[in-house]
């Protein structure tokens, strides 16, 4: 199976990650990597270049917008003339470590666009905790005070005894050719990958393994020198060219090593090319810091790679001229440690490089020279810049520049980071992201109630931990139409923003009523002329929908196990979850997409629901909770949607029934009012949709249901009220002679009533049926809602008409 | 030589990287277009480029309105999503069969090819094989159009939109009228059958003087719905019903404004930039409508140069291998300029677009004809139009002279730079081919983080523009065209019977004329 980097970022759930790497493509970085990284769950980030790389990042044409402010980018600072090369992508997890050691640079040819190869190790594998304790001890030593304060977020896995199934190789004491042969000892067949390549690192390696053929892997135009001049002075070499695979013609990048001998295989994957810098030398002799990931008993899966072409002449393909290492220039003799800005002042830490001559440094920021005498220097500055420079006297041009980094700004953002998740799900085109958010909120609320939350994630909006301030249901309504229907994407983010950074916007309800708003918005317009891409949307969209349902009843699963500790968690945080909860079941059950798709695991969804109450009812706070005033609407909702999704299933629609019953007595509707009144925000919000309809009255007919109403009280009142029209609707259908007797007494009896002139209107059309018996308060003929009034009607009982004159009354 | 590189005993993963799928249709790669699609989504929602016909709302609304009506009994028969896919190959066939003498069925049938196959049949299968079908396509419109609401589970018509669907004439479907009062409809049916129901579903037109035709365009044109007419300031709600109607009125204004040959695309966007037709000449609410289209206008001619310069640039690219630094590459556009034509100061390529932008004639020769001169033009005339109209328009158009991608603010402050700097015009045009490379990638970007394939023509990597070994392949894209909503506006009048086109150009019908009249009244409180 291959292996796509910018995929792996889309699982898991890590807080810290530390990218190590050659060159730095940093738009790509912060367009591709750094949401995926966010979504992760990932806020501190750091980015060891090399200087080269680091210079460049510059220069970009396509430049970043966040450096400093949201990752922390260093370049490395190796011993002699070392060039750092390696290649990593470190994730760390509360209690989980994850790398991938291979050939990506962090740019889109590295992460993306070329043929790479890649090792990860997982501290979850018992065999890779000691090479993940390795990479962790080398990468401990190469990194940069700058990058010190996210680095120290990270940690080594525990130690443990197994035996390890990679080992991990670095250049840092020792280097990586002696170390390799080590592992692979005598090979007959050697088998190298490399884009670039120098004739003696070739023929150290095949003499040092005793290798009796070789076989060379380059890219399509050659590697950097001719094949000729690389194979020199070897026998048996075949060389050969990649020629991509079918539509997939990607450039070879991949440095890859492979020894077959009497003691078995051996693969080497990483960083280092086959030139004398990466695996002659070591870093103090002056070499590259590179890394290699050995994997015994493995060969690399050509099924996946590139085809080779075999080479028929070598001195056909000629080398490319470009080498590994161009565009690099002579050494800085500065070297600036870190550039900050906080609260108006620049601070500075720079020194000489291996003391270099003494001229004057002047700090460049803009068009301004300042000298700066000594480090640490500190200046005023109003505006914060982005770039600053180092110069050697007062004419010199700049010999070391630095991004700047922002403290504040990044601290600030490990805690804005929550906020701009939220914004980053709303205004995506993308579907899936809507449910990714609200997996997001189930995740959120599941480990708040297992008491799982850092501090440092709590949200800044708790007014007394886990409880939110409840929003201006009419703001919430105008900001759900928007996410429905606008077609401005700059218009969706702004709402968002708004919505989010405005009293109560953070409530996990509210972003879930954003995020069902997004579910249901049409095609983004800008995607409506592509066919496809509209088709791309709804399997999308369709996708999103089941994931948004999963999730919920996954979410209500976690709830439900009995290893929960509600006690534990503090009552008012609980109460909370427990109120969301609820309101998340009534909403998502009654959503037209979402709903559907759990109406597809209506059994699995009930049995969840009826776990967690089953969890909350042994405990007394459980019972407790449930009795509170301001759960009474939520709880009853959630119960109306529990009691329709067992409908297959007596028993637990009993347990359901039970436990309504014990909140709130035979009759609900006294209950739901007095909440209403009581809690009339709650009660808005709970009821807002794109369509501006109230859900309410149809959440409460399932209440009802749910408490026997409609088989009871309501009946009564149909019975007694409406029997009489029922009576003569059945005459008049079946022209039953008694139908003039019965016209007469119901003219009497409803006579100046809306509902009379209705029937008469439709009798004398013939238009039967002309009463309809509907389970909500929607008319089933013409889909009309009824207005609330009329609903509560409905619901009591009573005939209403609906808007295009049909007659309407509860069904039994 | 093959090993399983995932997990196996050593659960480790390892082997070749894989890379984001890649995108086939590249819409917009130099993400200048943004703006305007935008923008017109909002001026003229509920439709696009592939929704040509309007008679598919009516049929679709209707098809939904007995579906709902005919309850258990529809569902007990073809599901909803098989239900749709008949009818929609009932309603190609039909179109091909309604003009089987003539040979020459209406434009914008989905699935005409298949259609025309199957109308050779003697029992033709109601099944267009489509990858895409026609609902789909026309599902956002019916949102956007507020005719359905897609929040439920099935589409449900909206409770205004009704009358909509109940005025397409079902009785006209006999002998077919029980099926579509079921909500369904069989799986083939006979060939003369279907031409007989031909009229009732071709897609030729809306039948005249008929309910359907009346209620579609009052629809439109949101006659029985009136909402308080836009201000377009900038903190005015965004009513996108109010906005629709006002947009459509003015394009039945357009055809009084507009007498001579009937315009399309680029020359109808030219002309709505001419002085003659001067936004203050209009009915006072169409005013401030027709100068926010004069934007559109404005946009579509700085697109048209943006694109060009684009194009030109990612071929130059092509013909380096290992890439261009961004100095070799405004030096190799140079270049490039000075071969094709004379280079000349910047200042007199930007006086004579200031001094021609509203010549219509002189507009739509710079749209064709594609130097690099003709793309400078191009870009300052879009750019003074839009100043124009920012300084005489209503307020929104001072808000979005800075919004969206690639704003005119930004263009115009570039080109006042630059001519204050006194550059050739062939540097003003390398540096606006480096920008629309960079413009390409960060937009691409952006849509590969939403979650959309890869579209990226290019790359900058290790400091030089390059076309990734990857991207060779590709097709290369077109720039852009100057159609807009506006002439699918004036199609869908046309298709409603609201104008009509002859040897002198467009005319109102009576019954446009009539509708202009009461939109008229309706809005003169």
């Amino acid at each position: 199976m291959t292996i796509s980097l910018l995929r792996e970022l889309e699982q898991g759930e890590f807080d810290t990650a530390v990218l190590l790497t050659y060159t730095l493509g940093l738009r790509f970085f912060e367009e591709m990597v750094l949401p995926r990284l966010h979504h992760l769950g990932v806020v501190r980030t750091a980015i060891l270049a090399d200087e080269h790389g680091y210079r460049q990042s510059l220069e970009d044409s396509v430049p970043p917008e966040a450096c400093g402010r949201f990752y922390v980018l260093a370049s490395a600072d190796l011993p002699g003339a070392g060039i750092q090369h390696a290649k990593l992508l470190w994730l760390q997890g509360r209690e989980r470590q994850v790398a991938y050691v291979g050939s990506h640079n962090l740019t889109a040819a590295g992460f993306n666009d070329q043929f790479e190869c890649t090792v990860r190790l997982d501290s979850r594998v018992p065999g890779h905790v000691a090479p993940l304790r390795e990479v962790h001890a080398a990468v401990s030593r190469v990194i940069t005070p700058a990058l010190m304060h996210v680095w120290a977020h990270t940690s080594a896995p525990a130690e443990r005894e197994e035996v390890p199934t990679a080992h991990f190789l670095s250049s840092l004491d020792t280097p990586l050719l002696p170390q390799t042969l080590q592992h692979a000892g005598k090979a007959d067949r050697l088998r190298v990958v490399t884009p670039f390549v120098d004739a003696l690192a070739l023929k150290s390696l095949v003499d040092g393994c005793s290798a009796n053929s070789v076989v060379l892997d380059v890219p399509t135009g050659g590697a950097d020198i001719s094949l000729e001049a690389a194979t020199s002075g070897l026998k048996s070499v075949t060389a050969r060219v990649s020629v991509g695979r079918l539509k997939d013609q990607r450039h070879l990048h991949a440095k890859v090593y492979e020894f077959a001998g009497p003691l078995g295989r051996l693969l080497a994957i990483g960083s280092a090319n086959c030139t004398q810098a990466a695996l002659l030398r070591s870093v103090p002799q002056g070499g590259n810091l590179e890394f290699l990931v050995l994997l015994e008993g493995q060969v690399l899966p050509d099924s996946e790679g590139p085809f080779f072409e075999e080479v028929a002449d070598m001195a056909a393909v000629p080398g490319t001229g470009r080498s590994w290492d161009a565009g690099r220039g002579p050494l800085s003799p500065l070297i600036i440690d870190s550039a900050t800005w906080r609260d108006g002042v620049l601070d500075v830490s720079w020194r000489r490089r291996g003391g270099a001559h003494s001229a004057d440094v002047f700090l460049i920021v803009g068009d301004r020279r300042i000298p700066c005498g000594a480090s640490p220097f500190s200046l005023e500055l109003e505006a914060a810049p982005a770039v600053i420079g180092l110069a050697c006297g007062q004419d010199g041009a700049a010999t070391a520049r630095s991004w700047v980094a922002f403290p504040d700004v990044l601290e600030a953002q490990i805690h804005r980071r929550r906020q701009q998740r939220w914004v980053e799900h709303l205004e995506s085109d993308d579907p899936r992201s809507y449910s990714a958010g609200v997996e997001a909120l189930f995740d959120q609320l599941a480990r708040e109630v297992r008491g799982l939350l850092d501090e440092e994630e709590r949200h800044p909006g708790e007014e007394g931990g886990g409880v939110f301030r409840t929003p201006s249901p009419r703001a919430v309504r105008d900001a759900v139409e928007t996410f429905a229907f606008s077609p401005d994407p700059e218009e969706v983010r702004r709402t968002a923003v708004q919505m989010l950074g405005g009293e109560g916007g953070e409530n996990p309800f509210v972003i879930l009523l954003a995020l069902l708003a997004r579910h249901t918005a049409p095609v983004p317009a800008h995607l409506q002329d592509d066919p496809s891409a509209v088709d791309r949307y709804e399997r999308r969209r369709v996708e999103a929908d089941r994931r948004t349902a999963d999730q919920l009843v996954r979410c209500l699963e976690r709830l439900g196990d009995p290893a929960v500790d509600w006690i534990a968690t503090p009552a008012n945080r609980t109460a909370f979850c427990l109120a969301f909860s609820f309101k998340a079941i009534a909403t998502l059950w009654h959503h037209a997409r979402v709903g559907r798709e759990l109406k597809e695991q209506r059994q699995r969804l009930a049995e969840s629901i009826a776990a967690v109450l089953r969890a909350l009812c042994a405990t007394r706070i459980g019972q407790s909770l449930l009795h509170q005033s301001e759960m009474t609407g939520p709880v009853l909702f959630g119960l109306g949607a529990a009691w329709e999704a067992a409908e297959d299933d007596s028993m637990l629609r009993e347990e359901f029934r039970a436990v309504a019953r014990r909140i709130a007595g035979t009759d609900p509707r006294p209950l739901l009012d007095a909440w209403r009144s009581q809690h009339p925000r709650d009660s808005e919000l709970l009821g807002i949709s794109p369509s501006r309809v109230d859900q309410l009255p149809g959440w409460q007919a399932s209440v009802e249901r749910l408490c026997g109403l409609a088989s009871s009280t309501a009946q009564l009142e149909i019975q007694q009220h409406w029997g009489l029209l029922l009576e003569l609707e059945t005459a008049d259908r079946e022209c039953a002679p008694k139908c003039e007797t019965l016209r007469a007494r119901a003219a009497e009896s409803y006579r100046g009533t809306d509902v009379w002139r209705s029937y008469l209107s439709a009798s004398r059309l013939r238009r039967f049926p002309i009463v309809l018996r509907v389970s909500s308060p929607v008319c089933s003929s013409c889909r009309i809602s009824i207005p609330t009034k009329r609903a509560a009607e409905l619901m009591r009982g009573d005939a209403v008409v609906c808007e295009r004159g049909h007659i309407l009354l509860l069904r039994s | 030589m093959t090993s399983p590189a995932e997990s196996g005993p050593t659960g480790t993963r390892f082997g070749w990287t894989d890379y984001l799928p890649v995108s086939q249709l590249r819409a917009d790669p130099s993400g200048v277009q943004g703006a305007g699609t935008t923008f017109q989504a909002i001026l003229l929602p509920g439709m696009s480029t592939q929704t040509a016909n309007v008679r598919y709302v009516s049929l679709f609304a209707a098809a939904r309105l007995h579906r709902t009506r005919a309850g258990e009994q529809a569902a007990s028969g073809v599901s909803w999503r098989d239900y749709l896919r008949r009818l929609e190959a009932l309603i190609a066939v039909a179109s091909v069969l309604h003009h089987e003498q003539s040979g020459e069925p209406p434009l914008g049938i989905i699935g005409r090819n298949h259609a025309g196959g199957l109308a050779e049949a003697d029992i033709p299968t109601l099944d267009l094989k489509l990858a895409q079908p026609p609902y789909n396509i026309y599902r956002g419109s019916l949102a956007a159009l507020r005719v359905m609401d897609i929040s439920h589970s099935s589409d449900q018509l909206n409770e205004s939109a009704i009358p909509l669907g109940e005025a397409w004439s079902v009785d006209a479907t006999e002998p077919l009228k029980p099926y579509v009062l079921r909500g369904s409809l069989p799986a083939s049916l006979p060939r003369d059958v279907i031409k007989d129901v031909a009229p009732a579903f071709c897609l030729c037109g809306v039948p005249e003087k008929s309910p359907e035709q009346l209620q579609l365009a009052r629809w439109l044109l949101a006659l029985d719905h009136p909402r308080p007419l836009p201000t377009y300031e900038p903190d005015s709600p965004g009513d996108d019903i109010a906005w629709r109607s006002v947009s459509w009125r003015l394009a039945l204004e357009l055809v009084r404004f507009l007498p001579g040959p009937a315009l399309n695309a680029e020359q109808l966007m030219a002309r709505i930039l001419a002085p003659d037709l001067d936004a203050g000449a209009a009915p006072p609410p169409l005013s401030a409508c027709l100068a926010l289209w004069r934007w559109v206008a404005a946009r579509a001619f700085f697109e048209r140069g943006w694109t060009y310069t684009f194009d030109r640039a990612l071929r130059l690219l092509r013909a380096f291998p290992e890439g261009l630094s961004p100095h070799a590459l405004r030096t190799a556009m140079v270049e490039r300029y000075v071969d094709l034509e004379r280079d000349e100061p910047l200042r007199g390529v930007a006086d004579e677009s200031y001094v021609e932008w509203e010549d219509p004639k002189w507009l739509a020769e710079r749209f064709a004809v594609s130097t690099p001169r003709d793309h400078v033009s191009l870009l300052c005339a879009g750019i003074h139009a839009a100043d124009a109209g920012r300084t005489r328009g209503p307020g929104l158009l001072g808000d979005i002279w800075g919004r969206w991608a690639i704003p005119f603010e930004q263009e115009a402050r570039r080109l006042r730079e630059r001519l204050e700097a006194g550059v050739p015009s062939s540097t003003y045009w390398a540096e606006i081919a480096e920008v629309s490379l960079i413009e390409h990638l960060q937009s691409s970007l952006r849509k590969m983080r939403m979650g959309n394939p890869d579209s990226r023509l290019l790359d900058f990597d290790e400091g030089r523009w390059v076309i990734p070994q990857k991207s060779l392949a590709l097709t290369h894209p077109y720039p852009s065209g100057g159609w807009s909503r506006l002439d699918q506006a004036l199609s869908w009048a046309r298709q409603l019977g609201l104008l009509q086109e002859d040897g002198e150009g467009w005319h109102l019908t009576p019954l446009g004329a009539h509708l202009c009249d009461e939109w008229d009244e309706v809005h003169s409180a």
